[in-house]
């Protein structure tokens, strides 16, 4: 699947609860607007980036989903060859956080450890508002895995960082499971587990088979 | 006065009813009025409906904040219905405006809704559902008469367990088996004969994919049922059968058929920094479109000297309008024709009899 999709090529797919601003924050990103008129998704849509990290470019596919509880069991077709999941929630909206830990729930049970998560609270600007304290949810993060970014699509802050780190990861993640791939081809001492292993990881993505060779 | 509604609806199938019948109309299309009803009825009944619209909205209004703070419930709906209203077509003129009675309207519409209708509640959707019929009826009571018996025919799109939109789902892919089989194969072999690219379509039956006359065109032509129940299928196959052969050649996966999809839209979400692949270049299979038109340009062109002539509009999307709904059209009929015969080959056979007719 990696290889369909180019060595250069990752997927992110955004999740998150209805209005806490995936799209805004999308569209913040790639083409550096703002709307709060913006229309609600309600089946995903696509934009991609190109950026340059250190001597490798990459392109960036962005997936932002329909937020609506309703439409919950679509996740899996935007996530399931994912690279990596832009979890948002508002800060202004503690319900919105528990989705948060919702999909990284599923993310683990479906995904596995490979697909790298970042997490984004959104609306810093309704400061006043606030609902979800930023060490709360930072320890959260810490506590799966995941990154953390502080992020107001309206004001246009944390979004370069937050992609940047994102797509780094993603990176690294890759080259990982690069390397523990052609070291298991050249020579490991059990074929036999490498083969069986890269069967069952089939189509899960760019990040298969990393997880049960210990070698 | 309507004498016979059967005339009315082949009028808002084959030609669309021009602007100044149109808030009537669709009244008597959606079954708020009954059929051998009187004038003296029908004020009746919307004085009625007056006082029941009065009734459940009296029912949020009367939720003081006091009471509010401690009906969490309450207070997210009435948030969440706020939230998508104020970005709700709001290049709409009776939108535009802030503080415009537009926005004021369509909110109260919503929530009364979902008093209305307490377990289906307000979901997304369905305010792009609701605001066209605000444009068309302008008064609140009547657009909400109407876009209640739009949600009688639609409820099942918005139900928790999405039974509504996996049947028709279902159907499309039985559909696109039957009528176009090459381009089903495709999609099979790529995992996505769930058509979950059709979702949007379906859900709020194209209101995002071409503009607000072209909006207003279709679903007079759905709801005029001269093609049954399911004209709007037909529609989603109409715009895949269009667009096979990029489909097709351009050996698309799942991921690239809902952006060329998604791209077809007279207004996508967010548009695509990258460039797309451009859906002007149309496909060859595609001739039998304007061979079969001749029902529709001959029906309007019959009404064109009436009151509903209301066609040709520019077509501002990618897509054309009219050219959608003459292939649905054309469609139905094959698939009609067709379930009578015993087998598939018999169907295609007949399929390409229409098609060179």
């Amino acid at each position: 699947m990696a290889d369909v999709r180019g060595k250069n090529n990752y997927k992110i797919v955004l999740l998150g609860e209805g209005r806490v601003g995936k799209t805004s924050l999308v569209l913040r990103y790639v083409n550096n607007t703002f709307s709060d008129k913006q229309q609600t998704t309600i089946q995903a849509s696509f934009l991609s980036k190109r950026i340059n990290i250190g001597e490798n470019t990459c392109n960036l596919a962005i997936w932002d989903t329909a937020g609506q509880e309703r439409f919950h069991a679509l996740g899996p077709i935007y996530y399931r060859d994912a690279d990596g999941a832009l979890l948002v929630y508002d800060t202004t909206d503690t319900e919105s956080f528990a989705k948060v830990k919702n999909w990284v729930k599923e993310l683990r049970k479906m995904v596995g450890q490979e697909i790298v998560l970042c997490i984004a609270g959104n609306k810093i600007d309704l400061d006043k508002e606030r609902q979800v304290e930023k060490s709360e949810a930072e320890e959260y993060a810490a506590s799966v895995g995941a990154y953390h970014f502080q992020t107001s699509a309206k004001l246009g802050k944390g979004i370069e960082e937050t992609f940047l780190a994102l797509a780094k990861k993603m990176i690294e993640q890759r080259q990982e499971n690069d390397s523990r791939q052609s070291a298991r081809r050249s020579g490991g001492n059990a074929p036999i587990l490498v083969v069986a292993d890269d069967t069952s990881n089939g189509g899960s993505g760019a990040a298969s088979g990393s997880k049960a060779c210990n070698c | 006065m309507i004498r016979d509604i059967q005339k009315l609806r082949r009028r808002a199938f084959y030609g669309g009813f021009a602007p100044n019948v149109r808030r009537e109309g669709w009244k008597w299309l959606l079954g708020c009025y009954p059929v051998n009803s009187t004038r003296k009825d029908r004020e009746h009944l919307l004085s009625q409906k007056a006082k029941e619209y009065e009734a459940y909205r009296r029912q949020w209004e009367s939720i003081t904040a006091d009471q509010e703070s401690r009906f969490s419930k309450f207070r997210d709906r009435r948030h969440r219905i706020e939230k998508d209203v104020i970005r709700t077509d709001r290049s709409i003129d009776i939108f535009v405006d802030d503080n415009g009675d537009g926005l004021q309207k369509l909110y109260r519409i919503l929530l009364t809704y979902s008093f209305y209708n307490f377990d289906l509640s307000y979901c997304q959707g369905m305010s792009d559902l609701a605001a066209p019929l605000l444009v068309v009826m302008e008064d609140e009571v009547e657009a909400f008469w109407c876009f209640q018996k739009l949600m009688d025919l639609m409820e099942p799109n918005f139900h928790k367990d999405q039974n509504g939109m996996h049947t028709q789902l279902q159907t499309i892919n039985t559909l696109c088996k039957d009528l176009e089989p090459e381009l089903y194969d495709h999609l099979e072999r790529k995992d996505c004969s769930n058509f979950y690219f059709c979702f949007r379509w379906l859900l709020i039956i194209y209101k995002r994919e071409f503009g607000l006359q072209d909006v207003f065109r279709l679903w007079e032509a759905f709801w005029s049922r001269v093609r049954g129940q399911d004209l709007h299928l037909f529609v989603a196959l109409a715009i895949l059968r269009k667009h096979k052969a990029n489909i097709i050649e351009e050996d698309m996966e799942f991921d690239s058929v809902l952006k060329f999809v998604n791209d077809l839209s007279v207004s996508p979400s967010s548009s695509s920094s990258s460039s797309s692949s451009s859906s002007s270049s149309s496909s060859s299979s595609s001739s039998s479109s304007s061979s079969s038109s001749s029902s529709f340009a001959s029906a309007s062109s019959s009404s064109s000297s009436s009151s509903f002539s209301c066609w040709p509009y520019a077509s501002q999307g990618r897509m054309d309008c009219l050219e959608v709904l003459k292939d649905a059209d054309f469609l139905s009929q094959v698939e009609s024709l067709g379930c009578l015969r015993p087998s598939r080959t018999d169907r295609l056979l007949l399929h390409r009899k229409l098609s060179s007719e």
